[in-house]
């Protein structure tokens, strides 16, 4: 009896042994430059190198192994903190009734429920109470769409909204589409809020996602991104690198039983550009107005853009 | 009086250098482990230890420790904790154990060619013998309980590729105990055959285990534990040979009874079947 339950969970820590070799040594990042070979493109995956086509897999196993436990981990790994971060992601936006939300990366729905319920609660929405025909009187209909390349985040996250009553028929309404953020299935200038939050370091083309989202969003629309960043203090970074690397992985195999999958997730935090270079690049995408803002001495950053 | 303690000390010395003459030739036979991939000569476990290695430093060392002791009491399903509290702090006890292994023919074997236990490396015939075989009744027994030696964790947090075999072979070989020892695999039957690891490996785990074990077993098993299985484990442990130096898969098609015999194993007999389920078997 103990021993099949066991040996049912016991499954947990191989989920990424997959992509480890024997020797485990990161292979040179060497682009070829002869057209006559097929050039194999290699990007940065945490601290290892693998090839790019490669990496979008490899980011795809990490979700599916994390998703059952992900909003248990994320309250563990920043002691509540991330909840704080994406509150003040939702005053930023500010958003009023009419708006539609792309949220991109969103995975559980942290960020899309915080919209909706905003939403909601906003002294201008007044539902549409009459199911036939329109009230002259109520506020436009707002939405949110949740769109991630995992489909076990995506699950998670519908039950989520079951319980909390947001489905696609409900005023505000949600929508949990798959995809890749490289390619969004949806017209230009569709949405007048986009936002990433702790997605975009996993993306492996982060100038497309950028191109794309300044596509979809309609004039002055709003683009905002939620991203663990460097942390500008030394010694502040000093501790928070010493954390990061010698407790996490360590908590997400006592939690999950997944060590690599959080050790991933640490070094690709550091492998993301730090906050102006990122700026810099979302300028080159197309936005205006990009400012950004630090919290909790640089951990994250959101960043902001318009599309004018 | 100088004399007398010069004498013992030259004795001593003697004694010494024999035991190292011994441990140096032993390690002739397996400085190669690591590098010997394909040479050995059972064919069918040929595959080379690979294995991805999580490195640890000291402080994430106490850190998994702590943690995993407490996760692995609160929920005894997460094999994977009783897993790596075993790697974490097995330290001397696999040193120990590889040191027994060494002054072994067959466990110098073991060493060098690093054997694994998998559904593949069965025998084509297992299914097919009978249940007075040592394979026969693994095989049934694996089968009955719906289990797969293929479930098992792979170690990864032990630096050196002989100790990591060590404790590999030490995991998969804990089903083969039970078939031996006729111990059911419920919680009372798992903190028996904890005791019996205990005095034959020596792993911190399974002293951890064997001490906290009984406070979760169910109250009506209890008694028989501390009764009568406890006394067993230490009684057989004690008396078998060092089970770490048996090659299993030798012996597939022995009679288990004899295999008993040959390892001076005394099976654990049940005390009170009556209350046991008829469905059940073993």
């Amino acid at each position: 009896m103990l021993q099949t339950l066991n040996r049912s969970v016991r499954r947990m820590g191989l989920s990424f042994s997959r992509f480890y070799t024997s020797t485990n040594n990161p292979t040179p990042s060497s682009s070829s430059s002869s057209s006559s070979q097929q050039p194999q493109e290699k990007t940065h995956f945490g601290f290892k190198t693998v090839n790019k086509e490669d990496k979008e897999d490899m980011v795809k196993e990490v979700f599916d192994s994390v998703s059952s436990k992900y909003d248990l981990m994320n309250d563990v790994m920043s002691m509540g903190i991330h909840r704080l971060w994406k509150d003040e992601l939702m005053n930023t936006l500010n958003p009023t009734p009419g708006s539609h939300l792309l949220d991109v990366a969103g995975g559980t729905g942290d960020v899309s429920f915080r919209f909706l319920d905003r939403i909601k609660n906003s002294p201008n929405y007044f539902p549409n109470i009459a199911s036939s025909s329109t009230l002259k009187s109520s506020s436009l209909p707002s939405s949110a769409t949740v769109y991630d390349i995992n489909q076990s985040m995506l699950n998670e996250g519908k039950k989520r909204g079951l319980t909390m009553g947001y489905t696609d028929l409900s005023d505000p309404s949600i929508d949990w589409v798959q995809g890749n953020s490289e390619n969004l299935p949806f017209k230009d200038e569709t949405f007048n809020c986009y936002t990433v939050s702790f997605g975009i370091r996993n993306c492996t083309n982060i100038d497309q996602v950028l191109r794309e989202a300044h596509r979809v969003l309609k004039k002055g629309g709003r683009f905002l991104c939620l991203e663990f960043t460097q942390v500008p203090n030394p010694l502040l970074r000093y501790a928070y690198d010493t954390y990061s690397f010698n407790v996490i992985p360590v908590m997400g195999q006592l939690i999950t039983g997944d060590h690599d999958s959080y050790k991933y997730l640490v070094e690709s935090i550091r492998q993301f550009p730090n906050q102006d270079k990122f700026a810099q690049m979302i300028t080159d995408a197309g936005f205006k107005q990009v400012t950004y803002k630090n919290l909790t001495f640089g951990v994250v950053a959101i960043h902001s853009g318009f599309k004018l | 009086m100088i004399t007398r303690n010069l004498i013992k000390s030259i004795k001593n010395t003697n004694y010494l250098k024999a035991n190292n003459l011994l441990l140096q030739q032993s390690q002739q036979f397996y400085t190669t482990t690591t590098n010997n991939t394909n040479n050995s000569s059972n064919k069918s476990n040929n595959e080379p230890f690979n294995r991805s290695k999580i490195e640890l430093n000291l402080f994430q060392k106490g850190l998994l420790t702590v943690g995993s002791a407490f996760v692995a009491f609160a929920n005894p399903e997460r094999g994977d904790m009783v897993a790596t509290l075993g790697e974490v702090t097995g330290g001397c006890a696999i040193k120990a154990m590889k040191e027994k292994m060494m002054k072994d023919p067959v466990g110098r074997e073991l060493l060098r060619d690093k054997p694994r236990i998998k559904e593949s490396t069965y025998p084509q015939n297992i299914h097919l013998l009978p249940t007075t075989t040592f394979g026969g009744s693994y095989y049934q027994w694996m089968k009955a309980h719906g289990y797969t030696p293929d479930e098992r964790c792979e170690v990864r947090m032990v630096e050196n590729d002989d100790d990591a075999y060590v404790i590999q072979r030490y995991r998969e070989v804990h089903d083969f105990w039970h078939v031996l020892a006729g111990i059911r695999p419920d919680v009372q039957g798992e903190i028996a055959i904890k005791w019996f690891e205990l005095i034959q490996t020596g792993l911190p785990m399974t002293a951890l285990s064997s001490l906290v074990g009984p406070l979760r077993c169910p109250s009506g098993e209890r008694a028989e534990l501390i009764n009568h299985m406890i006394p067993w484990a230490i009684r057989s442990s004690k008396n078998c040979k060092f089970l770490m130096n048996v090659k299993y898969e030798d012996h597939w098609e022995d009679d288990i009874n004899e295999f008993r015999k040959m390892l001076n194993f005394e099976p654990y007999k049940y005390i009170d079947n009556s209350n046991y389920i008829k469905t059940k078997k073993f």
